[in-house]
């Protein structure tokens, strides 16, 4: 196996268990741990790409993706706070207030 | 590139990321998360990205996972009551991210193997081009991603706000 390929199924398993835990966690917190480790997956795949092309737009985007990771972060765990201060729960379960 | 040293920076964040998403303590999670942050952070380093590594490490690890424990500290409550319930949804997502994940080697094994081009610049360029890149060609994405950054500041100051007591 070539070190890319070994790369771009690292890229792919961290997206895959990022996936996984969004999936079947129920603490929202979890969840939006599970999101940034998806992102990290997206951000080595495009490292590699820019490793073989021999191009630094593949960290460029790397660059925004980290960016807006940190956006989506704080403004995730900011409405989680508010959300919390309202239930005193994190359950994904338990936050159904607009559930038929 | 040598293969070995990049089989343990991908095994310890592969296995990090499956602890990370198989606690019960969700600090223990993000502790976890911190280790698989640090492990990209050594492949990007590896593969010649610098900058990026670093930053990796101050934005990432550094400033967001500390955001998280701080959010982890003020949400928990009860230490006793960690518990990871068995949702009824849980086989489903195993299928689904299996599945995927299965689609996504599928691919890797027929698009890798290549080796990087021929006259690639040494990485000591690459911080360099990467900032030539950013001023000139991607100069709207880098002023969008500012006025980003001071939505997402002022939203987040107003949303975690406490009432003020009527």
């Amino acid at each position: 196996m070539s070190p890319t390929t070994l790369l771009l199924i690292f890229g792919a398993c961290l997206f895959a268990l990022g996936l996984l835990g969004a999936l079947i966690r129920r603490s929202a917190i979890i969840v939006l741990m599970s999101i940034e480790l998806m992102l990290n997956g997206v951000n080595v795949t495009f490292v590699t790409f820019s490793y073989l092309l021999g191009d630094a737009t593949g960290q460029l985007f790397s660059l925004f993706v980290i960016t807006v990771a940190a956006c989506e972060a704080a403004v995730g765990l900011a409405i989680l706070l508010a959300a919390f201060r309202l239930k005193s729960t994190v359950n994904v379960d338990e936050i159904n207030l607009l559930k038929w | 590139m040598a293969l070995f040293p990049l089989l343990i920076m991908t095994g310890i964040g592969t296995l990090s990321g499956l602890f990370m998403i198989l606690q019960r303590s969700p600090l223990r999670s993000a502790l976890f998360l911190v280790l698989s942050l640090l492990s990209v952070a050594m492949v990007f380093i590896a593969l010649g990205a610098e900058f990026l590594g670093m930053l990796q490490i101050i934005l990432y690890a550094g400033a967001i996972m500390v955001l998280i424990i701080f959010v982890i500290l003020l949400t928990t409550i009860d230490e006793a009551k960690r518990v990871y319930v068995l949702h009824r949804q849980t086989p489903l997502g195993i299928l689904l991210a299996v599945g995927l994940l299965a689609e996504f080697v599928f691919l890797c094994k027929s698009a890798g193997g290549r080796t990087p081009a021929a006259g690639i610049p040494p990485s000591s360029l690459a911080t360099e081009q990467l900032g030539q890149l950013l001023f000139t060609r991607y100069l709207l994405p880098f002023e969008i991603a500012s006025i980003l950054l001071l939505v997402s500041l002022v939203a987040t100051i107003v949303l975690a706000k406490k009432e003020p007591p009527a």
